[in-house]
């Protein structure tokens, strides 16, 4: 289970640090490279299809989007020109050419022609790109915080030992009575509960936001930030690699050590030898005297570089939110926006700026794990 | 002891067995799942919108498991380079190669697999990619590139355990040749689960992917004219008009909780999809984590 | 006083892990207990000392379920008052805690001084040594795994030394699970001076787990006076269940008594030649002649010589062999081998090309991590594409130089796995042996093995001598060694900061 940086851990900080900015510096300058070759060219009038198709589009009575519209036509054509099948088939791929570029000619686009990466177009970008950095890491800290917490719940639940909602369930259903009524109610609701949460936490952004599309005011900044944490499956991935390095730790054999010292080893909330539940929010300063101090931290200095995987997943399902669901405003939607009018300049220039991002905080990752690591070391 | 305890026991130890084999029962829910949801749609559920839903499922089915298999196929071959680089002390070319590998783990998926679609879509509007078979088959490679580098970090750290073992060495100094050692003794033998529940990982994260890009390049236009003609996947279904209004209904049942009954009959095509997805995101995770708990990867 | 009998089943799901009928404790005595490692002795030792985690085993302690065994009032109190001494130094230290920290943690906090035991096992000239060491976070490399075992025994004397918590029941067991495995002989029987100190104090309960019988002979000559209260027993493995048998200490001292050195006359050309001064690691290695470490040679192997290489532990025995065969290279270093002057500057694939598995191989210390564990026994020993071993015949004779007849035929189509450490380690010595190579080097080839076991490898060697192979022998059993190997074959490793 060691993540990919296992090696670089050996590597001095200084090293891995180069290692990052020569990234940025290769991938500028393949980047850049790239633009200029797609630079597009400002100005330029729309292109023009044949008067004909023009003509056809322009038919009132057709309605270019309904198929049954469009297969009339297609009879009708054939009918009247006595065409074969091939010319049919151009003429319709003609038309089809020709709606398409509606919405994708940039010479057409409502704003005027298309546009290359000038000053003007960089400085909009500006805010849209502060918006994004400044959403990404309020995402990425909450998301360590809420993962980090649900990680211990799930490690303490399962040195507790307690079976599911649903078992206890049906072991109640033996017994009679109105406690055990009340206790079986209980149970089944925390059973649907997590089964309601599960299905939100694995939903894609997209499914979620459209189910809630009537009841919400979905377009604005909190819930675009509500909805990086809880779906894609961010939380829930992030969590259970914290919680499958804390059952790993657990199994090793300092933790045997520890308990024959007479080290604190039960986990019952609250209890003599148990762990306080603010455990959860600081995992280290409250399991002082106990064994799962020594899991936890064993157990997070290799969770910290397998952080960087999850700032992919993180930026990934931000781009997703964003162009899913049409977010203007924002920079993952200008991206799309700009793919599609084929302004590929700009295009480039905003994913340089998100690979910038990730680069950035990889890097401080690495270097929070190497502090971390200095810690530890011996420096004889 | 009574026999409503033994029973109880009974019935509590085989819930217990069960649980030893997480991974099987998911599978098994998952079946069951789909299955289910395929009866009901037949009866509920008009026939061309099931059709595509069918085609859709189908396709994403076998776009993800053609992801599986390049990204094992590239992870392995990858792996296998940068050991024989290290081992034969060639420092140049083990850097690059190394660098390159960084270079695209840092790329997040979505953005990589959308230059990579952007691609595609200009081979296909120059019909150079006929077939949906050979469409699917590339947008899996670009996908697989994206995720791959996990094959590898696995090959990678397996190899790297055994050497630090005994194991490498002293099959070595036993006159056996080291590809033999890493691919049948290392990989074969010893490390066919951890590539299994790899494989089952990677599986559910290629069809989050793959739905994810695909709604957001039908989405992107906002019209009935697809940008391309890609192959319908669960991704695009959902993004169609009537999907959408279908899924709105959910929002709506929670002001007004009568809604809830007529989901399970109306709106169908949207709710199925998104249930599809869903559902199998979810099984899918479990399956893997069963895995992992069964063999303590 | 009374004995205490245990019935101890340990299972995971449907298999058995570990099952006996009789282990039999005294309280009040120290009782040996020896027998071939894998069989179960650990985990039966947890088990009776209540430190099993039953999420994914279970455990019946004479007939009980183990939660309730281990609430039993005696069961609390021995765990509590006593001590467990684990088996693999290296995994039982916390790599996040420096070596002081973890001597002063939990229980330990309380007795007066918990470093003067470390003190005790580090021998007189070793004291600037330790003080550096306390400070130091456990790596793979530092401390060596003789150090971290010092540090463990040290964990365990020093709760020895703390008044028990709980008087009223039980008394306190202490548990040494293979405690001097990574040890050389003067530090073995320091530790067995200092647990006897404390035994004579006290007289708590002790069960020593070892395969080292080797101490037989140190306790009888220097510890006669305690062995009306010291036991010596066996566990065997019979028809899947494990029994515990006495075992009489003359057994093995007859045996190793009937052990005479092998004195030969070798041809003038040696096989190999290593020179003296190999640098590696900022250290430079010499090779010294004799048992008694005087004068500086060049180690020399004969076609048929038995090399017997010895040092403490930690001095690099291993680099040494690792370097005759090619698996390391060092900053500096000379050997000739059939001719061929081997060094530094040589390339590496030339061992790979021309020697290994062709002219010398080796067999390495744990034979857990040498074999494939998902591996047959056959396909073990086919993986070596040797002719002979082409035929299900000429595995069965390679199989039955260390296996019974009907043991291999039990055993064949079996998964490593599944075989006690014994067994592996019999296969994992056969394996290099098979290959009849001019040169074998073993690594710890007692390691694991059981009293009948050392028996079959000797014969090994014996045989493998008659054939004009040379071997190069690491081991710490020196009591055995030492009655077998003349002593023009002992050259003793010493290990000094280069310059």
């Amino acid at each position: 289970m060691s993540s990919p940086s296992a090696e670089q851990t050996h590597r001095s900080l200084r090293s891995i640090l180069l290692d990052h900015l020569l990234s940025v510096v290769v991938v500028g300058v393949a980047l850049l490279a790239l633009s200029f070759l797609v630079r597009t060219k400002p100005g330029g009038s729309p292109h023009r299809f044949g008067k004909e198709i023009e003509a056809y589009l322009n038919i009132d009575s057709v309605d270019w989007s309904l198929p049954l519209d469009r297969a009339l036509f297609r009879d009708a054509y054939r009918q009247f020109h006595g065409a074969s099948e091939q010319a049919v088939d151009s003429v319709m791929n003609a038309i089809e050419d020709a709606r398409l570029a509606d919405f994708t000619d940039p010479t057409r686009k409502v704003g005027g022609g298309p546009r290359a990466l000038t000053l003007s177009a960089a400085i909009e970008l500006v805010p849209m790109y502060a918006a994004f950095v400044a959403v990404f890491f309020t995402v990425l800290l909450i998301t360590y915080f809420l993962a980090r917490a649900a990680a211990v719940w799930k490690f303490v639940l399962w040195k507790q030992r307690r079976s599911s909602y649903l078992r206890r369930y049906f072991v109640a259903l033996e017994y009679g009575g109105v406690k055990n009524a009340i206790l079986r109610a209980d149970l089944l609701a925390k059973a649907a509960a997590k089964g309601f949460a599960s299905i939100v936490l694995f939903s894609p952004a997209y499914v979620i936001a459209y189910s809630l599309r009537t009841s919400l005011d979905t377009e604005n900044i909190f819930f675009l930030v509500l909805l990086a944490i809880i779906s894609n499956g961010v939380l829930i991935n992030f969590a259970n690699r914290l919680y499958t390095l804390m059952v790993a730790e657990s199994r090793k054999g300092y933790v045997d050590t520890a308990l024959v010292k007479g080290v604190s080893s039960g986990f019952r909330w609250d209890a003599k030898d148990g762990l306080r539940r603010s455990v959860l929010l600081a995992p280290v300063r409250r399991s002082a005297g106990h064994v799962f101090r020594e899991i936890y931290r064993n157990a997070r200095l290799q969770f910290i570089p397998s952080t960087k995987e999850h700032i992919t997943f993180i930026v990934t399902g931000l781009v997703i939110i964003e162009m899913a669901l049409n977010i203007k405003g924002h920079l993952c939607y200008a991206l799309l926006q700009h793919i599609l009018y084929k302004e590929f300049d700009i295009a480039i220039a905003i994913v340089f700026g998100i690979y910038l991002v990730v680069k950035l905080t990889e890097a401080g990752v690495d270097a929070w794990h190497a502090i971390e690591l200095r810690k530890y070391d011996n420096d004889i | 002891m009574t026999s409503e305890k033994k029973s109880r026991r009974r019935r509590f130890r085989a819930s217990g067995m069960m649980a030893g084999s997480k991974d099987l029962l998911w599978v098994l829910l998952w079946l069951l799942g789909i299955i289910a949801m395929g009866v009901w749609l037949a009866f509920f559920l008009n026939a061309p919108a099931r059709a595509l839903v069918e085609q859709a499922f189908a396709n994403t089915l076998y776009g993800a498991v053609c992801v599986v298999a390049f990204a094992l196929f590239m992870g392995w071959a990858v792996a296998l380079a940068l050991h024989g680089l290290e081992s034969a002390r060639r420092r140049a070319p083990y850097l690059v190669l190394t660098f390159l590998l960084n270079l695209l783990r840092s790329v997040p998926q979505m953005v990589g697999m959308l230059i990579g679609y952007a691609l595609i879509t200009g081979l296909i509007r120059r019909e150079a990619l006929p077939s949906t078979a050979s469409q699917i088959l590339l947008t899996s490679v670009i996908t697989a590139v994206f995720v791959f580098q996990e094959v590898v970090d696995l090959i990678v750290e397996r190899i790297r355990h055994y050497e630090h073992l005994e194991f490498y060495n002293a099959l070595l100094v036993c006159g056996v040749p080291p590809r033999v050692i890493i691919n049948r003794e290392i990989l074969l033998k010893n490390s066919l689960a951890h590539l299994v529940q790899k494989s089952v990982s990677l599986f559910g994260r290629a069809i989050f992917l793959i739905c994810s890009i695909d709604f957001i390049i039908s989405v992107g236009l906002s019209t009935e004219v697809s940008l391309s003609n890609l192959p319908v996947t669960l991704g695009s279904m959902l993004a169609k008009l009537d999907s959408k209004q279908d899924i709105l209904v959910i929002g709506t049942a929670f002001t007004d909780p009568r809604i809830i009954g007529t989901l399970f009959f109306e709106h169908l095509q949207g709710i199925s999809i998104a249930f599809l997805i869903v559902y199998t995101l979810m099984c899918v995770y479990r399956i893997a984590n069963g895995l992992m708990e069964r063999y303590r990867l | 006083m009374s004995e205490e009998r245990y019935d101890i089943t340990v299972a995971a799901g449907r298999r058995v892990l570990a099952s006996t009928q009789n282990l039999v404790i005294t309280p009040g005595t120290v009782t040996f207990l020896f027998g071939e490692s894998g069989i179960g002795k650990s985990l039966l030792a947890k088990a009776l000392f209540g430190i099993i985690d039953d999420l994914d085993l279970r455990v019946r302690v004479n007939g009980e379920n183990y939660r309730t065994y281990c609430s039993r009032p005696e069961v609390v109190a021995r765990k509590t008052n006593g001590f467990f001494m684990f088996q693999e130094p290296s995994s039982h230290l916390n790599p996040l805690q420096s070596l002081e920290e973890q001597l002063h943690e939990g229980a330990l906090a309380q007795a007066g001084d918990p470093i003067g035991p470390v003190r005790e096992l580090w021998d007189a000239r070793g004291g600037a040594d330790l003080e550096r060491l306390l400070p130091v976070f456990p790596k793979p490399y530092r401390p060596s795994g003789g150090e971290k075992q010092r540090v463990l025994a040290a964990m365990a004397f020093s709760k020895m030394d703390v008044a028990p918590e709980r008087t009223d029941e039980g008394g306190e067991i202490f548990v040494f699970d293979e405690p001097t495995g990574s040890l050389d002989r003067e530090a073995r029987d320091r530790f067995l001076d200092r647990l006897f100190e404390r035994f004579r104090k006290r007289k708590q309960t002790i069960l020593l787990i070892t395969h080292d019988y080797g101490m037989i002979g140190y306790v009888q000559a220097h510890h006669h006076a305690l062995l009306g209260q010291i036991r010596f027993r066996e566990l065997v493995l019979e028809s899947g269940r494990a029994k515990v048998r006495d075992f009489a200490p003359e057994r093995f001292m007859r045996w190793l008594g009937d052990q005479r050195p092998q004195h030969a006359e070798y041809p003038k050309t040696p096989l190999l030649r290593v020179e003296s001064g190999i640098q590696v690691f900022g250290r430079t290695l010499r090779f010294l002649e004799g048992a008694s470490g005087k004068g500086e040679v060049d180690m020399s192997i004969h076609p048929g010589e038995l090399v017997y290489l010895k040092a403490g532990s930690g001095i690099g025995k291993t680099t040494v062999a690792k370097i005759v065969i090619g698996l390391l290279n060092a900053d500096h270093f000379r050997m000739e081998f059939e001719g061929v002057r081997l060094g530094d500057v040589s390339p590496r694939h030339y061992w790979r090309k021309n020697l290994w598995g062709k002219k010398m191989t080796m067999a390495f210390q744990h034979a857990d991590e040498s074999l494939n564990p998902n591996a047959s026994v056959e396909d073990t020993l086919r993986l070596l594409s040797l002719r002979t071993l082409g035929t299900a015949e000429g595995v069965t004779r390679a199989l039955e130089k260390v296996f019974d007849p009907e043991e291999v035929a039990r055993l064949r189509r079996k998964k490593i796995w599944q075989l006690s450490g014994g067994q592996k380690q019999r296969l994992n010595i056969l394996r290099a042996f098979t290959l009849s190579t001019p040169l074998i080097i073993l690594d710890e080839p007692l390691n694991a093995l059981d009293f009948e076991s050392i028996d079959r490898v000797l014969a090994l060697v014996r045989d493998a001598r008659r054939n004009e192979q040379a071997i190069l022998l690491i081991s710490h059993n020196e009591d055995i060694f030492d009655a077998i190997v003349p002593p023009e074959s002992v050259h003793r490793l010493e290990s000094i900061a280069t310059s």
